[in-house]
C-alpha cells in the first residue's frame, strides 16, 4: 500500500501540529463532556468551571433510560447504513464504468452527475417531500436512506472513478490475457486494489447522513422513525435549552459514528512495503 | 526490517460486516415496513373508534409517556396536557390518539409542509402568531362550526385578536404568558435600589449602579439591564418590544394590517435603547447575540441584574436561581405612560381536512373542549405559571395560593395584549431587528434607518 | 503473497519521476479500447456498469431540480394556495436587491476562507496521519470528531463558547486582557463562521486526502528516495502531481458545499448583526422558509447553481492536466 514521502526532519514537528490541531478540535467537545457531568444548575454557572462540581452521571442515566436518543441512534444507523451500502456498490461499478471504458455519452454523464449535486439540498425540501409522499416513503428510514445515497451518490462516483484511474491499466490487460471477462476483472482485481476508496466513499455517505437534519426534520414525523440529529433538537425546549442533557445525548450519538469510523479507517493503511508480494 | 502486515484476512473481516449489516438491513426492513405500514393507514372510518392524530411539541418521550402511562417520560411542565389526555382518554372510549411530534420552532413549519401535501394531522398546538397566515392559507378550520356554548367565558380580547382570523375562531385558546421585566432581587438589594424601577430614567439609574466588572478585567460582565434584541431570536424583539410602543401611545401596525416601524414612539425607543448602549452602557451586548429562552441562563448566572422576560420561563428560572431570588414586574415607562405588556397565546387548531370529515371533525373537537377546559387552565397554572385565557378560571382559590401566580394572572389579564396580525409578518420582523441592531450596535441614525428599513418593507408588500 | 491487496511488481518498472497513475487520457484510452476489444461484447457492459448509480441520481434530482426551476418563474408562497406565474421578475428582484448583493460578497469572502484552509490543513494532516505515526489511530479519530457531529449541536456550542459575557472563551481571552466581541463586530462574525467551519470540516478533507495518498505508489518514494530527494522535493514532484485528481474533487466538492451551506451560518451568527454576515445559502433560507417566499428562494437558488457551475468549470479548466 502507499505510503508518504519520506521524511528526514524529526518527526517532533509532525507532532507538534497533530497536538495543535487536536487541542482545536477537542476544546468545544471537551467543554461538552465537561456540561454533561454537571447537574444542570451548575450547567451555566458563572465564573464558568472546568471541573464539575458535583460530578454527576444523571444526565447520561435520563438521557439512556427516559428519552428515545438510543432508538434514535438506532433509526440513525439504519437510514446511514442503507445509504453507504446503495452508495458503495452503485458507486464501485460505476467508478469502474467511467474509468475503464470509453462509450458514448460517458462526459454527458460525468459532468451531469456532478450537477446534480450544485442545487442545495434545502430548496430541494418541498418536492422531495412530495415524491415521498406520494411513494408512500414519508416516515419510512428507507426513504430516508435513499434520499442520502442519492445527495451522495454523484461525489462517491467521482471519487471511486478517479480513484479506480490510479489503479494501473496493466493489472487489467493481465487478467484480460488470463481469460477474465470485464465484470470478473473488476471484482477480482479493480474492486479489492480500490478499497481505500470505497472506503472514503463510504465513510464520507455514512458520516454525513447520520448528522443531516433538514430532510430527516421534515420526512419523519413520527417520533419511531426519528433520527439523531432531529431528536437532538428536543433538548432545545421552549424553555430554554436543556445544556446538561443536550451535551450528554450529544456525545452518545456521536459515538457510534466514530466506531464506524474507526473500523473502516484501518483500511487507509500505510507502511507496507511492496517486499511482501516480492 | 521487518514488514508489516495485517494480521486477520479482510474477507473475514468484510464477511462479519456483511452479517451485522445484513442484520440491521433486516430490522431495518421491519421498521420500516411497520413505519410504512403505519404511515399507510386509510384515515376514513364509517364505524368502530375514530382516531385522531395531533402534532405535539416533541420532548424526551412525551408520546411514549402518553402512551404507556408513565409520566416519568413526560417533563413536568407538559404534564397539564398528559393529565388532560388521560381523562379524556377514559371519558371517550371510541376516540383514539396517535401523535405527531416536531420541535417547538419547527412544529408550525411541519403543519405547513404536511398541509401542502394534503396530508395534515387533525390539530396542531401553535402560538397565535401563527393563526392568521394558517387561516388564510386554507389550512385550518373555523371552530365556530361546532356547537359551543362556553366561548363567552373566555378572554374576549384574546379571542377577538390572537385566536380569530376574519371573525373567524380558529384556535382554542389554553394558556397566556406575558412579559414584564424581571430582576434579581439580591444584586438590586446589594445596589440600594429598593424598588424595581418604573420610569426608563429609574432604570438607567439603577442600571448604572448594576453595571458592574466582577471579573476585574476592566470589562463589566454583569449589565443593568437586557432585552431580546437579536436576530437570532425572531420574532420575540417585536413582540418584546411592542408594550413599550404601546405604552407610549404608539402602534407597530396600522388598520390594514402594515407593519409600523417608523413611528415618533419608534424613534424614541431607538433612541433610548441606543443610549442606553453607548452613553449609559447599561445594555447588555448579549441582548444582540442571544437566542430565544436564554434568558434562563443569562440571569442565572448573573450576567443579567434586570431584563425582559416571558412569565412562561419563571419556574426554570425559579429553579436555577432560589423561590425567592427573583422579582417580576411591570416594564418601565416613559414617564406619564401606563405599563403594557405582550401575552404569547398558546392554542391548539383543527386542520381543515378534519373538520370536513363527518366522524374526525366533531371527535377532535370534544378534545379541544378539553384542552380549553378550566381544568386544563388550573393545570397549566399549576406545572407552567400559565395564566388564564378564561374569566371563570380565574376567581379559582389556585391562583391565590401563590402570590406570584396569582400576580401574574392578573397582570396578565389586565395589562396584556397578543401580537397583531401584520401583513409579510417574517419580513416585518427581520427588518424592524435589522434596524434596531444597525442603530444601536453600529450607531447608525435613528430618523434615516427606520425610515429606510420602513421603505424596505413597503417596498416587500408591493411585490 | 500476502492477503493484503497490494500494488503488484508491475508498477514498479517506472522510472523513477514519471508517474503511471493517472496519466493524461492520451496514453490510457487506446488500452482501454484494446481491453474492450479482447473481452469480446463491451457495448453495452459500461452503461450496465453506470446505470444504478446514474438512474437513481436523476430519479430523485430531475424532478426536484425542475421544480425549483419552474418555481423561481412563480411567486410561489408556503402560506397562500395561489400561485402565478411572474416570468423573470423575482431574478429582476434578486438583481437589485443589496442585501443579495453582500450576501454575495459574504458568501465569497467565507468560500476563499474555508477553502484554503480546509485544503491546506486536511492535506498537513493527511501527509502526517498517512505515516505511522505514534497514536495516529488516536488523531485521526480526534480529527475527524467534529465532522461527525450534527451542524445544531456544532453551532450552539462554539456560540456558547463564544458568547460576550458568559462564554468560556472571553472567560479565558479576559486572562489575558483581550476582548473579542465575536459576534458583534461583522468582521469578526464572518471570521468566527469561517473557524467553526474549519473546525468541523477539517475531517471531512483529511478523509479524501487520505484516500488519494493511498493511491500513490510507494515505489515512487522508494525510487526518489535513492535519488536522493528529500521530503519537499518527493512532495512537490511526487505527491502533489498524483494529488491532483483528488485536490480538485476536494476543492470541487468543497466548494459546493461552502456555496450552499445554511446550517452553520444559521446556528453560529444567524446572518450576524444586522443581517451583515448573512450568505448567500442563509438569504435563501430566509426567504424561503422564514418569509415563506418560496419562490423568490427557488431563484436564489438557482443563481447560487449557476455560481456552483461557473466555479466547478473553473476548477477544472485552472488545474493542471493531470486530472483526467
Amino acid at each position: 500500500m502507499a505510503r508518504g514521502p519520506r521524511r528526514r526532519r524529526s518527526p517532533v514537528l509532525v507532532h507538534l501540529l497533530l497536538a495543535v490541531f487536536s487541542a482545536y478540535s477537542l476544546f468545544p467537545l471537551l467543554w461538552a463532556l465537561v456540561t454533561s457531568l454537571k447537574r444542570p444548575e451548575d450547567a451555566v454557572a458563572y465564573p464558568p468551571t472546568w471541573i464539575p462540581e458535583p460530578p454527576t452521571l444523571a444526565n447520561y442515566a435520563d438521557v439512556l433510560l427516559r428519552t428515545a436518543v438510543p432508538w434514535q441512534v438506532l433509526n440513525t444507523m439504519v437510514a446511514a447504513g442503507l445509504a453507504a451500502g446503495i452508495v458503495v456498490v452503485a458507486s464501485s461499478l460505476a467508478g469502474y464504468g467511467f474509468a475503464r471504458f470509453e462509450f458514448r455519452g460517458k462526459q454527458v454523464l460525468l459532468v451531469s452527475l456532478l450537477g446534480c449535486v450544485m442545487v442545495s439540498g434545502a430548496t430541494k425540501v418541498v418536492p422531495l417531500y412530495l415524491m415521498l409522499h406520494r411513494a408512500g416513503l414519508l416516515n419510512s428510514l428507507a426513504g430516508l436512506g435513499l434520499v442520502y445515497a442519492v445527495e451522495f451518490l454523484p461525489i462517491s462516483v467521482w471519487l471511486m472513478k478517479s480513484y479506480v484511474e490510479t489503479i494501473p491499466v496493466e493489472l487489467d490487460e493481465a487478467a484480460a490475457v488470463d481469460g477474465s471477462g470485464r465484470l470478473r476483472t473488476f471484482v477480482r482485481i479493480v474492486f479489492p486494489l480500490s478499497l481505500p476508496g470505497v472506503v472514503a466513499v463510504a465513510l464520507i455517505t455514512f458520516v454525513r447522513s447520520a448528522q443531516e437534519f433538514i430532510y430527516a426534520a421534515t420526512f419523519l414525523t413520527e417520533p419511531a422513525v426519528k433520527t439523531s440529529p432531529v431528536g437532538l433538537y428536543m433538548f432545545f425546549t421552549e424553555l430554554g435549552v436543556e445544556w446538561g442533557h443536550l451535551t450528554a445525548a450529544s456525545l452518545v450519538v456521536v459515538l457510534p459514528i466514530v466506531l464506524v469510523f474507526l473500523l473502516l479507517q484501518r483500511w487507509f493503511v500505510s507502511g507496507l512495503t511492496m517486499g511482501a508480494v516480492r | 526490517m521487518s514488514i508489516r502486515t495485517r494480521t486477520s484476512s479482510p474477507r473475514a473481516a468484510s464477511a462479519a460486516a456483511a452479517a451485522v449489516s445484513r442484520r440491521a438491513v433486516l430490522r431495518g426492513a421491519t421498521t420500516t415496513l411497520g413505519a410504512m405500514l403505519a404511515s399507510r393507514k386509510a384515515p376514513a372510518q364509517t364505524a368502530g373508534p375514530v382516531t385522531l392524530t395531533l402534532l405535539l411539541w416533541e420532548h424526551w418521550k412525551v408520546v411514549e409517556g402518553l402512551q404507556k402511562n408513565d409520566p416519568a417520560t413526560v417533563p413536568r411542565r407538559r404534564l397539564w396536557f398528559y393529565e388532560i389526555v388521560k381523562r379524556f382518554e377514559g371519558e371517550h372510549r371510541d376516540i383514539k390518539l396517535q401523535y405527531q411530534t416536531a420541535n417547538w420552532n419547527v412544529a408550525t413549519q411541519t403543519f405547513i409542509a404536511a398541509s401542502q401535501a394534503g396530508n395534515p394531522p387533525d390539530l396542531v398546538g401553535a402560538q397565535s402568531q401563527d393563526n392568521q397566515p394558517l387561516a388564510n392559507a386554507g389550512y385550518v378550520a373555523d371552530l365556530g362550526q361546532f356547537k359551543y356554548g362556553e366561548w363567552d367565558d373566555f378572554n374576549q380580547a384574546v379571542l377577538r385578536e390572537a385566536c380569530s382570523v376574519d371573525g373567524k375562531i380558529v384556535s382554542m385558546p389554553v394558556y397566556l404568558t406575558s412579559t414584564g421585566l424581571g430582576y434579581n432581587k439580591a444584586l438590586l438589594a446589594q445596589a440600594g435600589i429598593k424598588e424595581p424601577p418604573r420610569t426608563w430614567d429609574d432604570l438607567i439609574r439603577a442600571g448604572k449602579a448594576l453595571t458592574r466588572d466582577t471579573r476585574g478585567t476592566g470589562r463589566p460582565n454583569q449589565w443593568g439591564f437586557g432585552c431580546e434584541l437579536s436576530a437570532a431570536s425572531t420574532p420575540n424583539p417585536v413582540s418584546f418590544t411592542m408594550p413599550m410602543i404601546r405604552s407610549a401611545g404608539g402602534s407597530i401596525v396600522d388598520k390594514d394590517g402594515r407593519g409600523l416601524m417608523d413611528t415618533p414612539e419608534h424613534r424614541r425607543l431607538a433612541k433610548l435603547l441606543q443610549d442606553m448602549y453607548h452613553e449609559h452602557r447599561i445594555l447588555a451586548p448579549e441582548s444582540f447575540t442571544m437566542k430565544a429562552n436564554d434568558e434562563v441562563d443569562l440571569f442565572g448566572a448573573k450576567a443579567w441584574a434586570t431584563g425582559i422576560v416571558i412569565h412562561a420561563l419563571l419556574p426554570p428560572i425559579l429553579e436555577k436561581m432560589g423561590k425567592d431570588a427573583f422579582g417580576f414586574a411591570p416594564y418601565p415607562t416613559f414617564p406619564g405612560n401606563e405599563p403594557r405588556s405582550y401575552s404569547e397565546v398558546y392554542g391548539f387548531l383543527m386542520s381543515s381536512r378534519a373538520a370536513k370529515d363527518p366522524r374526525r371533525g366533531p371527535a377532535a373537537f370534544e378534545l379541544l373542549k378539553a384542552i380549553g377546559s378550566v381544568d386544563a387552565l388550573l393545570l397549566a397554572a399549576k406545572y407552567q405559571f400559565g395564566a388564564p385565557s378564561r374569566r371563570s378560571a380565574l376567581a379559582n382559590p389556585i391562583y391565590k395560593s401563590d402570590p406570584l401566580l396569582g400576580y401574574l394572572a392578573d397582570y396578565t389579564f389586565k395589562t396584556a395584549a397578543p401580537f397583531p396580525f401584520i401583513k409579510e409578518v417574517g419580513f416585518y420582523s427581520e427588518t424592524f431587528i435589522e434596524a434596531l441592531n444597525l442603530i444601536v450596535l453600529q450607531r447608525q441614525p435613528v430618523d434615516e434607518t427606520l425610515r429606510r428599513q420602513q421603505a424596505r418593507y413597503e417596498a416587500r408588500l408591493r411585490r | 503473497m500476502t492477503s493484503v491487496p497490494t500494488r503488484p511488481a508491475a508498477a514498479r518498472a517506472v522510472p523513477a519521476g514519471r508517474p503511471t497513475a493517472a496519466t493524461p487520457s492520451g496514453r490510457v484510452r487506446p488500452r482501454l479500447r484494446a481491453l474492450g476489444r479482447r473481452a469480446g461484447s463491451d457495448r453495452v457492459l459500461p452503461y450496465l456498469l453506470v446505470a444504478p448509480a446514474v438512474l437513481l441520481v436523476f430519479a430523485l434530482t430531475v424532478y426536484p431540480t425542475v421544480y425549483v426551476l419552474q418555481t423561481s418563474f412563480t411567486d410561489r408562497n408556503l402560506m397562500r394556495t395561489v400561485t402565478r406565474a411572474v416570468g423573470f421578475q423575482n431574478y429582476a428582484d434578486l438583481a437589485t436587491d443589496e442585501l443579495a448583493l453582500r450576501a454575495l460578497g459574504n458568501t465569497a469572502v467565507f468560500l476563499v476562507g474555508s477553502l484554503a484552509l480546509i485544503l491546506a490543513l486536511g492535506l498537513a494532516l493527511a501527509l502526517a496521519l498517512n505515516e505511522p505515526v505514534r497514536g495516529r489511530t488516536f488523531f485521526r479519530s480526534v480529527v475527524v470528531l467534529p465532522w461527525a457531529l450534527t451542524a445544531v449541536v456544532v453551532g450552539v456550542m462554539w456560540r456558547w463558547v463564544l458568547m460576550p459575557d458568559i462564554g468560556i472563551g472571553n472567560y479565558l481571552l479576559a486572562g489575558l486582557g483581550v476582548n473579542i466581541s465575536f459576534f458583534l463586530d461583522p468582521r469578526a462574525a464572518l471570521a468566527t463562521m469561517v473557524v467553526v467551519e474549519v473546525w468541523r470540516s477539517t475531517g471531512y478533507g483529511m478523509v479524501l486526502m487520505l484516500a488519494g495518498l493511498q493511491g500513490i505508489d510507494a515505489a515512487l518514494y522508494e525510487a526518489a528516495r535513492i535519488d536522493g530527494a528529500g521530503f519537499w522535493r518527493a512532495l512537490r514532484h511526487i505527491t502533489l502531481p498524483l494529488l491532483v485528481p483528488t485536490l480538485l474533487v476536494a476543492t470541487i466538492l468543497l466548494s459546493i458545499r461552502a456555496v450552499n451551506l445554511i446550517d452553520i451560518p444559521l446556528v453560529v451568527t444567524g446572518g450576524g448583526p444586522a443581517r451583515l454576515t448573512e450568505t448567500l445559502g442563509l438569504y435563501m433560507w430566509k426567504e424561503s422558509f422564514a418569509f415563506h417566499h418560496i419562490g423568490y428562494g427557488s431563484t436564489v437558488a438557482i443563481v447560487m447553481f449557476a455560481i456552483n457551475l461557473v466555479l466547478t468549470v473553473l476548477y477544472i479548466r485552472s488545474l493542471p492536466r493531470g486530472g483526467r
